[in-house]
């Protein structure tokens, strides 16, 4: 290694250190700072517990068991609808794109469906459904097809015809050309959409929680509410960030390791189309 | 009908109205649960002439333009801050990526808490929907900004403030549209939440009322305003951008 590369590799990592650093200041002098408002007393700690009384109302949830059974209840809720909506949502995204004749006739449809935000169907799927688990997991399902469908069906329509052509004169025809070419090369926008049917998952099951549930994380933040525990409200509030992060992050890893060729070309795919 | 690619998409909907109102009339389902389209476009037509409809059209669009544009303000703002100056970025960024996975729509009933029914709470959920994905956007576009040019305006002699605002800037900007553009979608789904939880007037307080008068017909009326408001919002704001971001547009 040559001299200059030698200094270009400790400068970088004394970059990468550096920024580690000022990251961890950052988020301490965030947190001092909400101990700081919460403690100062100008306003009612009750409405901005501190973090210090965030952690403490955390470990007392934990210890009774109940945080672990609102967050599984969510957890179940969040991947039952996600795995109907993206499931469904990528089938018709396919068989759309390979169809035209299906997709010129249910294109209007689809997108006029697509504009209503999802969550405004709150109210009629607890009138069609009902309170019960049902409406939770239809209205994660509809609202976790749409990103994925129309991501599903951007990357297969869009992929590239000399490939097509190619394989077509290798004599691939049928499922053998969707297995081995289209699928493939619709990838990186079917895992795009993927990620968004995730987060949407996430932010769905709240919002159908916060109408009424038994457990469930959402609920935990409803029924703080009612009885005032700001507190719990954010443990609540942390455990949805938590997850959030902790699907992507298990999403980008299983991405490195399954698909390690993906991001290397996935600037096309970098801003999918997407609406909450 | 020589071409069947050209008809195929007129079908789709009126053919979709049809089979609905169908099933309706041959009372296959409950009509009260399911009211026809019929039922639903004279709900329509009452709502905007005898009923609330102007006015809570225009409480529900002053709420997203309120969040909407100081989100959007905010999150520029910062994510140029952010992303030209590495000291800002290390700080902020780890705060910011851990604040944004939190869904806004659980902020609801935090919100609620602190600011009760106001307008102060609607303007916070919306700006808070809105801000992470400008910042984000912002700051992944002036970062991956093109290098050379920037050298090639330094070595010319820009200055910090002419380096920002006459190269780092526009380069970002098709990004920033992106951002923008995504943003639209979310505002309006965190003005649904924010009214649904309780609100004096708006289009998604009028479906929860609606639901909790058994008015099917007006529920469906309010859905279909709330589709056409976003969906004339993403089309304006397509066209806008087109013509702004000429070179790029998202």
């Amino acid at each position: 290694m040559s001299t200059q590369a030698r200094t270009a590799g400790i400068l970088r990592g004394q970059l990468a250190r550096h920024a580690f650093w000022l990251g961890v200041s950052g988020v301490a002098a965030f947190l001092v700072v909400w101990e700081g408002v919460s403690r100062s007393g100008w306003i009612n700690p009750i409405m901005l517990p501190a973090p210090s009384v965030v952690i403490q109302s955390a470990a007392e949830l934990a210890v009774s068991g109940a945080l672990l059974r609102h967050v599984l209840e969510s957890l179940w809720r969040a991947l039952l609808g996600f795995a109907i909506g993206s499931i469904s949502g990528l089938l018709l995204g396919i068989a759309m794109a390979r169809l035209p004749k299906l997709h010129s006739f249910l294109n209007p449809l689809v997108q006029f469906f697509r504009a209503i935000p999802s969550l405004a169907f709150v109210p009629l799927a607890i009138f069609w459904f009902g309170i019960g688990e049902t409406s939770k997991i239809v209205l994660i399902a509809f609202g976790v097809f749409f990103p994925v469908w129309v991501n599903a069906y951007l990357g297969t329509r869009d992929t590239n015809p000399l490939l097509r052509r190619a394989a077509a004169s290798l004599g691939a025809r049928g499922w053998r050309m969707l297995l081995f070419l289209i699928l493939p090369a619709a990838l990186p926008f079917i895992i795009a959409g993927v990620r968004i049917g995730i987060s949407t998952a996430l932010v769905l099951v709240v919002a159908s929680e916060l109408t009424g549930a038994q457990f469930g994380v959402g609920y935990l933040i409803q029924l703080s509410q009612q009885v005032f525990r700001v507190d719990h409200m954010f443990v609540g509030l942390i455990m949805l960030g938590m997850l959030g992060f902790l699907f992507d992050s298990l999403f980008e890893r299983g991405l490195a390791k399954w698909l390690p060729w993906y991001g290397t070309e996935n600037d096309r795919a970098l801003q999918p189309a997407s609406r909450p | 009908m020589s071409n069947p690619a050209k008809v195929l998409p007129w079908l789709s909907i009126p053919l979709f109205l049809a089979v609905w109102q169908g099933v309706s009339w041959l009372e296959l389902v409950n009509p009260a649960l399911f009211p026809p389209p019929l039922t639903v476009i004279i709900a329509l037509a009452d709502y905007f002439t005898h009923g609330e409809g102007w006015q809570d059209l225009r409480w529900s669009l002053s709420r997203v333009a309120a969040g909407y544009f100081s989100g959007a303000a905010a999150g520029i703002a910062i994510g140029l801050a952010t992303g030209t100056r590495p000291v800002a970025s290390g700080l902020l960024t780890p705060v910011f990526q851990m604040l944004r996975p939190i869904p806004p729509i659980a902020f609801v009933p935090v919100v609620i808490v602190w600011f009760g029914l106001t307008e102060w709470g609607k303007w916070f959920l919306v700006f808070w929907g809105v801000f992470f994905g400008v910042w984000l956007a912002t700051h992944l576009g002036v970062q991956r900004g093109n290098e050379t040019l920037i050298r090639a305006a330094a070595s010319l002699g820009a200055s910090r403030r002419q380096l920002l605002f006459a190269v780092q800037l526009p380069a970002a900007l098709p990004v920033i549209f992106v951002g923008l553009r995504t943003a639209i979608g979310t505002s309006f789904y965190t003005l649904v939440a924010a009214e649904l939880s309780g609100a004096f007037a708006g289009i998604a307080y009028r479906l929860e009322i609606s639901q909790q008068n058994f008015q099917m017909g007006r529920m469906m009326a309010g859905l279909l305003v709330l589709g056409i408001v976003s969906a004339l919002s993403d089309r304006l704001f397509q066209k806008i951008s087109r013509h702004l971001v000429h070179w790029n547009p998202p």
